[in-house]
């Protein structure tokens, strides 16, 4: 089901370009000892980075359904996702919601 | 100086069990609650004294480290990569939240340069923690700076920040930033390794491979407490799903870009009026 091993071994460089590109956001400055800084409003802009590209990721993960957006019960990861996603955002915690997601999705493709 | 935007994600960035602080005030939150702190102005005698006390700060924020390192082993398992890829990516790319998103993508085949695009737009925040950092290590050696960089945590440099706070030259500091980090780190690559091996026993019929995307969300959480953030992750999400049938997956990147500036319109519209009379 995963195409994980599709990459052969090109998935060892993705994990060091993954690497490198880290490296890179979280040393770039400290290497350049305070020579050069960031202007105050790119600061701003990337603070919302990381929202951006987790929303970016996940809704079509969830959304989606065999190649189309399905937004119906039939979508039992979007059901369950969204159960989910509640129980982080009401218990501020994250193994209950990932535990109580994948209940759900269990549940909801036993019953349906 | 405060410590602007810890944001989200892997190596602990909240303090309460399992809590994952993934928005400024959520960690900002954390950090207000009493911690035993040395009195201002308190220098360190010996290197070792400041790598202990940047350890003694952290371990509240390790309760966070344990079960996101555990899901982070056990998703990246789940995702079909054998145990060796799996630790040594940890290991690597030392970021749970890049990690964590990366998954989904590596199990569709997304090409490689999209997933590593992906890790770079999430690890952007860390831009913002180096470059406010980076004065405070310009002194050092590169090797030093290297050592920083990759230890470069959202609670370490929140840590940091608010120690230096008061006192910028204060003696050791490195050594203090250092020992919060290694902590963060040692702790999270273990209990990943140990989420590897629970993951490698679980049998396929479990699906727990949506516990990446579970984690995701899980991520996302915390932002719909800010609306700048809620509204980048909004309109993130709707333009990934609006751009899916873009070739590549690159309506995952139209999706951040989107994201990005409709979190900064978004906080301009925002903006406190008190603050934007003071304009």
């Amino acid at each position: 089901m995963s195409q994980v091993d599709s990459y052969g071994w090109t998935l060892w460089l993705i994990i060091v370009g993954m690497a490198f590109v880290t490296i890179l956001n979280r040393a770039g400055f400290i290497l350049l000892s305070g020579k050069f800084t960031l202007p105050p409003r790119v600061q701003r802009a990337l603070k919302y980075a990381p929202a951006g590209a987790l929303a970016a990721i996940a809704v079509p993960d969830i959304f989606m359904s065999q190649g189309h957006i399905d937004v119906s019960f039939e979508n039992v990861r979007l059901i369950a996702g969204l159960f989910s996603f509640s129980i982080a955002v009401l218990a501020r915690s994250t193994l209950p919601a990932i535990i109580g997601g994948m209940l759900a999705l269990h549940a909801l493709q036993r019953w349906l | 100086m405060t410590p602007a935007g810890p944001g989200e994600e892997e190596s602990g960035a909240a303090a309460r069990a399992s809590s994952r602080a993934a928005a400024d005030h959520a960690v900002a939150e954390d950090l207000a609650q009493p911690v035993q702190v040395e009195p201002a102005g308190h220098q360190y005698a010996r290197p070792r004294a400041a790598f202990l006390a940047g350890m003694k700060a952290v371990l509240p924020f390790l309760f966070g480290t344990v079960p996101f390192g555990l899901v982070t082993g056990i998703a990246t398992k789940a995702a079909g990569l054998s145990a060796g890829a799996s630790v040594v990516m940890t290991m690597m790319v030392f970021a749970g939240t890049a990690q964590i998103a990366s998954l989904p993508l590596l199990a569709a085949g997304a090409p490689g340069l999209v997933v590593v695009l992906t890790a770079f737009i999430i690890n952007l925040r860390f831009v913002i923690y180096s470059a406010t950092a980076a004065p405070f290590f310009k002194h050092l050696p590169l090797r030093w700076r290297f050592a920083l960089g990759y230890f470069m945590t959202d609670t370490g440099f929140a840590l940091f920040m608010r120690r230096v706070a008061n006192q910028p030259q204060m003696r050791y500091r490195h050594y203090y930033f250092l020992g919060s980090g290694m902590t963060v780190a040692s702790v999270w690559l273990l209990t990943a390794v140990i989420g590897v091996m629970a993951g490698s026993r679980v049998p396929a019929g479990w699906h727990l491979e949506f516990a990446a995307t579970l984690g995701i969300l899980a991520l996302l959480a915390p932002f719909v407490r800010s609306k700048p953030d809620f509204t980048a992750a909004a309109v993130g999400g709707a333009v990934a799903l609006a751009t899916s049938s873009l070739p590549l997956k690159l309506g995952l990147v139209a999706g951040a870009i989107a994201g990005i500036a409709a979190g900064v319109l978004a906080e301009q519209v925002f903006r406190p009026k008190s603050e934007g009379a003071a304009r």
